[in-house]
């Protein structure tokens, strides 16, 4: 199972180029926070692609950061930026989450590790717990930033798919964000089985979350050229 | 200004009339489901926090 990293970190950064390639052309905050999610999502498994390799206390530390604490947060945040539209509610807690995700940053290299007890052959997610000393602050933060995170990702693309459903509207934006959705709930449900002590799921999950949301932005995306009315609706444009 | 752009307004075959509405009842189910357990590891219930 150890060759899924390296799938999944290929398709995450051609997924983050695409997403940033759109940005540059058509502007919108919430792609550039999609990408920046992206980018943590694609340092979260490269992290594992070189943990397999050879052990690294740093990038066990950025697996970490990056998986398991930032990467739905802002891939969230940029949801929330398509959806939040009226006043700069958006911008404050984009603020907030950048202050947090400093915090988190400063709390997880902070932390002190157990480098002797890692074993390469096995997942860096079977024992992080035994590697990595995480305090009760990192501990809350982690599943704050979670929530949050799945929250605004899953439930914003669920509540786009519903707008064009019940509008009858851009069909191929509809489940460009069912698959979305459904996407960003598999690496969810990875880390949530995590919790459960079950961890053998978490890099298949993480690809799989990648390939759909990668096809569900292609999908959302490809009639963009189309004439739409978008007064009432937000989307993965 | 008012919109005046047309809408791209598609018709849902049998399969999709139905299909969509379930998808979307999963994927809430499933977001629940994900939350529950996320609210259970918060209160220390879960095996591994």
């Amino acid at each position: 199972m150890t060759y899924i990293p390296y799938l999944s970190t290929v398709i995450t950064f051609a997924f983050v180029i695409a997403v940033y390639s759109r940005y540059r052309q058509r502007g919108g905050i919430h792609l550039l926070l999609w990408a920046v999610g992206l980018f943590f999502y694609g340092l979260g498994t490269l992290s594992e692609v070189i943990l397999s390799l050879t052990f690294n206390t740093f990038v066990l530390k950025i697996w970490y950061l990056t998986g398991a604490m930032l990467t739905a947060a802002w891939l969230g945040m940029g949801s929330v930026h398509l959806l939040v539209r009226k006043g700069n509610t958006a911008q404050i807690i984009t603020w907030v989450l950048a202050a947090v995700s400093a915090l988190a940053f400063i709390l997880i290299l902070s932390a002190p590790a157990n480098a002797a007890a890692y074993d390469v052959a096995r997942p860096a997610s079977e024992q992080y717990k035994d590697i990595l000393t995480r305090n009760g602050l990192t501990i809350l933060l982690t599943i704050l930033l979670n929530i949050y995170g799945t929250i605004t990702l899953v439930g914003g693309a669920i509540y786009s798919a519903f707008l064009f459903w019940r509008k009858k509207i851009l069909a191929s934006r509809m489940f460009g964000n069912i698959l979305i959705a459904a996407g960003a709930l598999s690496p969810a449900m990875g880390g949530t089985f995590l919790k459960a002590g079950i961890t053998d799921m978490l890099y298949l999950s993480e690809f799989i979350g990648a390939v759909l949301m990668y096809i569900g932005f292609i999908q959302a995306t490809a009639g963009s050229t189309e004439t739409v009315t978008l007064e009432t609706t937000s989307s993965a444009n | 200004m008012p919109e005046t752009r047309r809408s791209k307004r598609f018709s849902p075959s049998g399969l999709t009339e139905k299909l969509v509405p379930v998808l979307l009842v999963i994927l809430v189910l499933a977001l629940l489901g994900v939350l529950v357990i996320v609210g259970l590891s918060l209160l220390g219930i879960t095996p591994s926090a």
